[in-house]
């Protein structure tokens, strides 16, 4: 906390933080100072004149924005003199608006409070005309703009993408996007590297950049605060509405883990809730017809087919898959359901395939697997380690963060085969060949053995087992290290000494790290490191898993898993199975049950029959998708319930609408542990219910009744089963804090730093483990590694931000391909490739990038035409079956135009891709 | 090749006055050794030919390829301790103009040069610091602020490191004085700023020199090549690096931020201030950014002590000033006097008053944005303080004298323009103001504005001056408003009635 | 159909611009400057053609924006050629005193062009300058790199002719 001292403004004793400027402190005390260029996202600029005051013992009339408070200043901002001095530089402002009468709203306002009535000056020169939307979300128009540039400071300062600069000087110094300036004015924002974060248009006090959405329905005339329903970041919105109906999701400035900022997704990417083939009824398919029925003929059939499968087969027959896009009430109760109606613990969701191995790596270590400090931290930390995450596109929030640590000078490291946006900008970047962390970070170990930076002190007190670890890194010279990753051996040393010497390492991982045939272990190899220097348990340090979904640390935490019940408790703790009967009136299974991947094989065995599940696209997301769909098809019931008819709806034999995030109550867990509300904005479409009421009804007509009014009433059966949540209630969420677990304790404050002084089991465990290569290596009949993963503008299987704007954006999954190989084979950007895996194959326009090395390709995952999965493997992590998304290998060959079909075709007429570099 | 030897000012006006072409008659002539030294700044006698005698350098002036005979002959020349122009000055930091070879590191050091770096060394940061407070010196640039607590701020913050920038930007038309020292004596402004970083812990200097300045940042280039190879560049043991960077023809880049901005390859605008670039300047570390004439000074006052310095000038304004003289007046030229004289005896004494058949209408003092004086006012002091009660300032010391053929509506539109041209666009009373007031002004030109667009005039002149951001907007209307005070028919008598 | 797909390329250069460029990288952990690499293109070139920005941005590591906000600020960067010698009159209150207008207006007069322009012959530009520091030799007017001072409009001719 700064100090306070007291100052004096207009009169009134106003206390003021050191660091305070004149203007932040008489806001905090509720006095008003007219002022446009600030903001209190930006550093203090300057520029608008017209928070000018007056200070005893001081000349002039300096701008309050700037002006740094001192203890004891006596501060007027209202005087004659001042007024004045704001009505002619009003005057100013308003003599460069056009003269229709189309003065925005914030100059109306301030021409009022000042008490000008008319412009003074005779014919001034007014602002050019040029007018950008080029941008799908918003558009710009110079003519309002008072050229404040909190537009250009916002992009630079909270975004960090510096797509804007101001253009020209003096009078006519105006916004830019990109170089527009010296070719087509008109498509600044299309051309520039701007990732439509809406930073820029939140800041903008005129309306000179304002959102098409607004401009189509008009301004929203009440808010509702909610949260965003795409990554693990949990952004915090105020959906604006009008007339029943979204009009603008803006960043709420007091989210903890976005402050006012956001990204494209959420702040643009909503409006597929309003997507013409959105599910408004439940579906039937019998063959290949779809049948519109309604909800009760559904809920009846979807009852009965369960019931049949589990008298004609047992428990172990059915099985369900929740959705981590879903609230926490909502999968709790689906567990509940599965546990309590099925009778069995066959219930997965999409954090499988995620950060499964996470969740292994990080409980057989540190005994929790979530991340163990919070967004926050990244202030604090004095060295961010980013390795296999590409959180400026994945997290976007998160990567506006580091970029702005970067800025002050914070060092990052970034282990990633390609160079991704924070590769390039990173001090030290380690472009490892995919699927060799384990003998990189054990390299980093080796070298961190060698020159004595180890903590011992933490080591002694904190853990055990290090002599395992020390065994596992001797070997792991930064030479021989250098031969397996193809990383140079002193940045490997410099690595090293950076990260176990900064005084306070961050450490964020992403699916770099899991996703591979070795996922648990490389988590493990990370987390070593920690322990090894000291850095857990302390602000700005920490194992920071970037959860994926905006629920999946939710999902598994409210018991959507085979092996644990909610909070991660076991299965076959005798005391917790007493209390669940308890409450429930049902018995906790015991046995483990089986995990997706397991599911399949299971249906594809005969032993699984019926399956339900819930917002999650295997058929389009699951690897080897050749094997995924046979299974689905040999189910006897598919249940499947989504916003849109989905690939896996597709293959459904009953399809059930879904309500979306902005249509129900409830709650998510962002990656930092933190429970946060979200609220019913909008109704859903007629008739269509929350996904947690569709399981109430199924649950009740199988003769388990469940009725609850409220989703708080859920939570508050939640916190009774499990320690870690004791304390959570929705009072306690009323707050937009929300709380970060464990709450162990009714008024417990929560835990934004784990492992304070504990971990959960006492010590911590060093886990040595060797490096294994990857399930695949390239050959000579598949010379290439194929990595997958994600772009900033898609969102997983796509069936949302392809369902918006977004799509002007990007509309298709490219493969990047390094120039070098690309003039080898002789593609050009834009030709169409055939990739060949051993599994299938997939047709896809060529990128040139220098993002990924020669003899590595890349591409995304969100269109199903592109058939991506198909090319994948089975192959999984031995420990948490995550999938090895990461490394494939594939051939590429050319493909000609006239080998497509007409959908395909269809598909590759205009071909829109941005790459973050 | 042992001719007689004469004196020829390499300066870019005594070229531009003829030396140049002196220079191209004479080079291959075997008769003639011809030393090309800086400029004495008597400018109204240039090109002028020196050569040594008994009593001292002997001159010739306005001399023309012709004369060379005349010259070698010794016919004609007067002692220049004869010329009042000179005699009268007080030079210290000009010392050595005329008489040495800008580059010779001999001749600088044969005429007192590293002296003070000498004595620097022999002290801490902090005596350095204080022999600066004891002189009393203020910053030339423009500002006039205390040197030495500047150089406190700096030396006391805490940062991985420091830098020393010399603003070289001399933007103000009828200034010209950065120009000489860069020209002709650049070991001065090098030792200046290698004190300065030992004062402070900086391990490297940056030259912003404007761009419309070619010779003198080839100068300084060489003279920092020359120190280097001399072991002179570094402070407290450690290398200290000097870079020369261009400008690209921003007059506020003269302005210290927005120079910084500069500096770092960005646009340049002007940063609000705090914080002062002495505790976050340069890619946000401590900086001090003088102007170039202030590090010249230095010096000497190292070398002769503070209380040398002190004893010089006025009680405010100590030790000597630069006066640039320029416009309608006989004889233009630099005059290094202490601080003291009135403008009416410097345009006397040393301009001899106007031109040939010219009368003096206006004085402008301190550059495009200094208040202009009538015949009047002209008895003021030339110190800080006298100029700052008077609402005028000193600037960089550059003095424009008009005659009465100058029309002072558009002498003010003229001005104005400048401002509305060189605004950086930050701010919106310069930014808008300043178009507005030359629109004004166009219009009292065109016979279309009334009485009360003049009172709007003044008035945002008066708006302009509280509320700008810096000193182009805020200054902007103080040659018009006083234009407008002393010459009031030149502007009502254009006023559509 | 591949209009608004941005390559993660080094953009080409024509000029042989490229080792300029490849030079003027900021050394490891160095900050980038843009103005300074402007400079270097103009002192080449003589004008900074916009479409190097791509290629400049990518050197510095920054974005188009970047660049395009520099060289939009500082007059002297030109962006388009100009003539074979460029003429700059100072309008500097020292030559404005003494008489500059008259220098211009001779100038002007002669080569039938305005301020700012060039010749059809692509022969002159003529360009504004606000003080070159000859203020005491003034009315100054500099032609490529060699400075007059003291200029008359009479002289004008006769300094023109100089210049083929
Ligand atoms: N825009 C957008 N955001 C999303 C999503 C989305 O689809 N679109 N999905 C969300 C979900 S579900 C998740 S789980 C997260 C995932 O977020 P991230 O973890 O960032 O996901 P990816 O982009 O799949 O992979 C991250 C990086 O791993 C690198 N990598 C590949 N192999 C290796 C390796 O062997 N070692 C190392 N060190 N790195 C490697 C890849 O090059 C890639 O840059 O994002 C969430 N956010
Ligand atoms: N090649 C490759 N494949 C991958 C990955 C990779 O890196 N490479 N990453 C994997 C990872 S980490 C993940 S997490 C998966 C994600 O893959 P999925 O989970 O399949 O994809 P999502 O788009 O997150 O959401 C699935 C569905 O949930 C629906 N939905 C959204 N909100 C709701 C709701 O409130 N209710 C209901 N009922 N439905 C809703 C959406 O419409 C969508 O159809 O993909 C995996 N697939
Ligand atoms: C518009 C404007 C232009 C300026 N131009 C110059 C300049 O060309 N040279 C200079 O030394 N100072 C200039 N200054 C003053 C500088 O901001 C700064 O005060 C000075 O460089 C500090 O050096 P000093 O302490 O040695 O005076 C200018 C100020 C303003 C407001
Ligand atoms: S939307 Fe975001 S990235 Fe685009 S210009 Fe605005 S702030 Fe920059
Ligand atoms: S667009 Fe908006 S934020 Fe940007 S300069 Fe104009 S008014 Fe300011
Ligand atoms: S960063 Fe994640 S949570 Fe935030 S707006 Fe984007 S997608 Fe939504
Ligand atoms: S105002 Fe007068 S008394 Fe004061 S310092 Fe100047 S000359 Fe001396
Ligand atoms: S006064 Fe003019 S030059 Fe100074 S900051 Fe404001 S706009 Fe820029
Ligand atoms: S709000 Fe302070 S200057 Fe604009
Ligand atoms: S005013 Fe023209 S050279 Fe200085
Ligand atoms: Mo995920």
């Amino acid at each position: 906390m700064s100090a306070s001292l007291l100052i004096t403004i207009d009169g009134l004793p106003v206390t003021a933080h050191a660091g305070d400027t004149v203007f932040t402190a008489a806001k905090r005390a509720g006095l008003t100072i007219p002022g446009l260029c600030t903001s209190e996202h930006l550093a203090p600029f300057g520029s608008c004149r017209l928070c000018v005051c007056e200070v005893d013992g001081q000349k002039g009339t300096p701008a309050s924005c700037t002006t740094p408070v001192q203890a004891g200043m006596v501060v007027h901002t209202q005087t004659e003199r001042l007024v004045q001095l704001r009505r002619n530089v009003t005057e100013l402002l308003l003599s460069e608006q056009p003269k229709d009468g189309t003065l925005s709203a914030a100059l109306q306002e301030l021409a009022r409070s000042v008490g000008l009535d008319h412009v003074r000056y005779r014919q001034p020169a007014v602002r050019d005309k040029v007018r950008d939307s080029s941008n799908p979300f918003f558009t710009f128009d110079n003519a309002v703009c008072i050229s404040c540039a909190r537009c250009v400071r916002a992009c630079d300062e909270m975004q960090g993408t510096f797509a804007l600069t101001m253009a020209g000087r003096g009078f006519g110094s105006r916004p830019m996007a990109g170089a527009s300036g010296y070719g087509e004015a008109a498509t600044g924002f299309a051309t520039s590297n701007c990732v439509s974060c809406g930073a820029c248009v939140k800041e903008c006090p005129t309306g000179a950049l304002a959102e098409k959405t607004v401009q189509q329905y008009g301004n929203p005339t009440e808010t509702v605060r909610t949260i965003c329903a795409y990554c693990g970041v949990g952004c915090m919105f105020d959906a604006g509405l009008r007339d029943g109906r979204v009009v603008t999701m803006v960043p709420a400035d007091d989210g903890p883990s976005n402050h006012g900022h956001a990204c494209m997704k959420g702040r643009f990417g909503w409006t597929y809730i309003y997507a013409e083939d959105r599910l408004k009824m439940p579906m039937l398919r019998t063959g290949s017809t779809w049948q519109a029925i309604s909800w009760d003929v559904a809920l009846d059939r979807l009852a009965y087919e369960f019931t049949r499968i589990k008298t004609e087969f047992g428990p172990d027959a059915l099985a369900a898959i929740s959705s981590s896009r879903g609230t926490n009430e909502e999968n709790y109760l689906f567990g509940k359901f599965i546990r309590c109606v099925m009778g069995t613990n066959h219930i997965d969701n999409c954090a499988r395939v995620c950060h499964s191995a996470t969740v292994t790596g990080m409980m057989e270590t540190l005994g929790a697997s979530a991340a163990t400090n919070s967004i926050q931290d990244l202030d604090q930390a004095k060295l961010i380690m980013v390795v296999g995450a590409n959180p400026t596109e994945s997290h976007p929030v998160v990567g506006a963060s580091i970029k702005q640590a970067h800025r002050r000078g914070i060092p990052v490291i970034v282990i990633d085969p390609r160079k991704t946006e924070l590769a390039r900008l990173a001090t030290l970047h380690l472009p490892l060949k995919p699927g060799t962390n384990v003998a990189l970070l054990n390299g980093l170990g080796h070298v961190m053995v060698k020159e004595g930076l180890l903590d011992r002190s933490f080591i002694d007190a904190r853990t055990e087992g290090v002599d395992d670890w020390l065994k596992a890194v001797e070997a792991c010279t930064p030479e021989w290290t250098e031969q397996i990753t193809g990383v140079p051996a002193d940045l490997i040393r410099a690595a090293a000494r950076l990260y176990a010497t900064s005084g306070a390492s961050l450490c964020v991982h992403g699916l770099g790290v899991t996703e591979h045939r070795w996922g648990s272990h490389g988590v493990m190899a990370l987390v070593d490191l920690a322990l090894a220097t000291g850095n857990l348990g302390k602000p700005g340090t920490g194992i920071n898993p970037l959860r994926g979904q905006n629920n999946v640390q939710g999902a598994s935490d409210v018991g959507c898993l085979p092996t644990f019940f909610t909070g991660y408790q076991a299965l076959n703790d005798p005391a917790l199975g007493s209390l669940h009967q308890a409450v429930t009136g049902r018995p906790l299974p015991t046995k483990r049950g089986m995990k997706t991947p397991d599911m399949w094989d299971a249906a594809l065995a005969g032993q699984l029959k019926g399956l339900w599940i819930i917002g999650y696209d295997v058929a389009q997301t699951d690897p080897n998708l050749t094997k995924v769909h046979e299974a689905l098809r040999r189910l006897e019931f598919l249940v499947v319930q989504d916003l849109f008819m989905s690939e896996t709806a597709k293959m459904a034999h009953l399809v059930l609408p879904g309500a979306a995030f902005l249509e129900k109550d409830g709650t998510f867990t962002n990656l930092e542990r933190r429970i946060q509300r979200i609220r019913k904005a909008v109704d859903p479409p007629q008739g269509v219910l929350p996904d947690w009421q569709v399981v109430c009804e199924v649950s009740t007509r199988m003769g388990y009744p469940m009725s609850y009014r409220h989703p708080s009433e859920i939570m508050d059966e939640i916190a009774r089963l499990t320690p870690m949540f004791a304390g959570v209630s929705y009072d306690r969420l009323e707050s937009p804090e929300g709380v970060q677990w464990p709450v162990p304790a009714v008024g417990h404050a929560g835990t934004a730093l784990m492992h304070r002084d504990r971990f959960p089991k006492g010590k911590a465990h060093f886990v040595g483990v060797d490096y294994l290569p990857p399930g695949e290596s390239p050959t000579e009949e598949y010379p290439f590694t194929l990595v997958t993963g994600r772009i900033l503008q898609h969102y997983n299987c796509g069936a949302q931000t392809r369902r918006t704007d977004i799509l002007e954006v990007v509309d298709v999954d490219a493969l990047e391909m390094h120039p070098e190989d690309a003039a080898r084979l002789r593609f050009a950007g834009g030709d169409l490739v055939r990739l060949v895996s051993p599994r299938g194959r997939a047709i896809l326009p060529v990128v040139l990038s220098e993002r990924v090395q020669p003899g590595q390709l890349f591409t995304s995952f969100h269109f199903p035409a592109s058939d991506v999965n198909l090319l994948l493997s089975s192959s999984a992590d031995d420990q948490s079956r995550c999938p090895e998304y990461k490394v494939s290998v594939v051939r590429v060959e050319p493909v000609e135009r006239e080998e497509l079909d007409a959908d395909e075709e269809r598909e590759l007429e205009a071909v829109h891709v941005r790459l973050i570099t | 090749m042992s001719g007689v030897r004469l004196y020829l000012s390499n300066d870019t006006s005594s070229c531009a006055a003829g030396a140049e072409r002196l220079a191209e008659a004479w080079r291959q002539r075997s008769d003639v050794e011809l030393v090309r030294t800086s400029s004495r700044g008597a400018f109204y006698l240039e090109p002028m030919v020196e050569r040594d005698s008994p009593e001292g350098r002997l001159a010739w002036c306005h001399v023309t390829a012709e004369d060379l005979p005349k010259i070698l002959a010794g016919d004609g020349g007067i002692p220049i301790s004869t010329i009042p122009f000179l005699s009268k000055q007080t030079r210290h930091t000009f010392v050595s103009f005329g008489v040495t070879e800008p580059l010779s590191l001999e001749a600088y050091q044969a005429q007192g040069g590293l002296a003070g770096l000498r004595n620097a060394r022999q002290g801490s940061p902090s005596a350095i610091i204080q022999e600066i407070k004891t002189s009393r010196l203020r910053g030339r640039g423009g500002a006039a602020f205390p040197v030495w607590k500047k150089w406190d701020v700096a030396a006391t913050a805490q940062a991985d490191r420091k830098y020393v920038v010399a603003n070289a930007d001399e933007g103000d038309a009828g200034t010209y004085c950065d120009r000489m020292i860069m020209e002709g004596d650049p070991f001065r402004l090098i030792e200046g700023m290698l004190i300065c970083a030992m004062a402070i812990g900086a391990g490297a200097g940056y030259i912003y020199c404007r761009q419309e300045y070619p010779a003198a940042t080839a100068c300084l280039r060489a003279a920092i090549r020359a120190a280097g190879k001399a072991g002179w560049l570094e402070s407290d043991g450690q290398p200290f690096t000097i870079e020369v960077v261009s400008g690209a023809g921003s007059y506020v880049c003269g302005e210290e931020t927005a120079l910084l901005e500069s500096l770092e390859g960005k646009r340049g605008v002007v940063r609000a201030r705090p914080p002062h670039p002495a505790q976050s300047g340069l890619y946000g570390r401590p900086t001090i950014v003088s102007n170039v004439l202030t590090f010249a000074t230095i010096p000497n006052i190292l070398a002769r002590g503070g209380a040398w310095h002190a004893s010089l000038g006025t009680e405010g304004s100590c030790g000597t000033i630069a006066l640039q003289l320029g416009g309608r007046v006989k004889q233009p030229g630099l005059i290094e006097i202490p601080f003291g004289l009135t403008l009416r005896e410097v345009l006397d004494q040393f301009g001899q008053g106007m031109a040939d058949g010219a009368r003096l209408k206006a004085v402008q003092v301190g550059g495009p944005l200094g208040s202009l004086f009538t015949d009047a006012q002209l008895d003021i002091p030339i110190c800080f303080d006298a100029f700052a009660q008077a609402d005028a300032i000193l600037g960089h010391g550059g003095i424009v004298v008009f005659d009465d053929q100058t029309d002072m509506l558009e002498l003010s539109r003229h001005l104005m323009a400048f401002v509305a041209d060189e605004s950086c666009g930050k701010c919106v009373p310069c930014r808008i103001g300043s178009l507005r007031a030359r629109e004004i002004l166009d219009a009292i030109q065109r016979g279309q504005a009334t009485e009360a667009d003049l009172s709007l005039l003044t008035e945002l002149g008066d708006t302009m001056k509280a509320t700008s951001l810096c000193g182009l907007g805020g200054r902007a209307p103080y040659p018009v408003l006083s234009a407008l005070e002393h010459f009031p028919v030149e502007f009502r008598s254009r006023l559509r009635s | 159909m591949l209009g608004s797909m941005r390559y993660a390329v080094k953009t080409p250069l024509p000029n042989g611009l490229d080792e300029l460029l490849t030079h003027a990288r900021p050394a490891e952990g160095a900050p980038p400057n843009i103005l300074r690499v402007l400079h270097a293109i103009h002192d080449v070139c003589g004008y900074i053609d916009p479409r190097f920005i791509p290629a400049i941005a990518q050197s510095q590591g920054v974005t188009e924006a970047d660049v395009a906000g520099v060289l939009s600020y500082y007059p002297s960067l030109n962006t388009q050629p100009s003539g074979r010698h460029r003429i700059q009159v100072c309008l500097g209150e020292s030559c404005l005193a003494n008489r500059c207008d008259r220098v211009v207006a001779a100038i002007q007069s002669q080569l039938g062009i305005e301020l700012g322009q060039t010749t059809s012959d692509s022969r002159f530009t003529l360009e504004p300058v606000a003080c070159v520091g000859n203020c005491a030799v003034s009315p100054s007017v500099r032609i490529d790199g060699e400075l007059h001072g003291r200029v008359r409009p009479s002289d004008v001719a006769g300094f023109l002719d100089r210049y083929r």
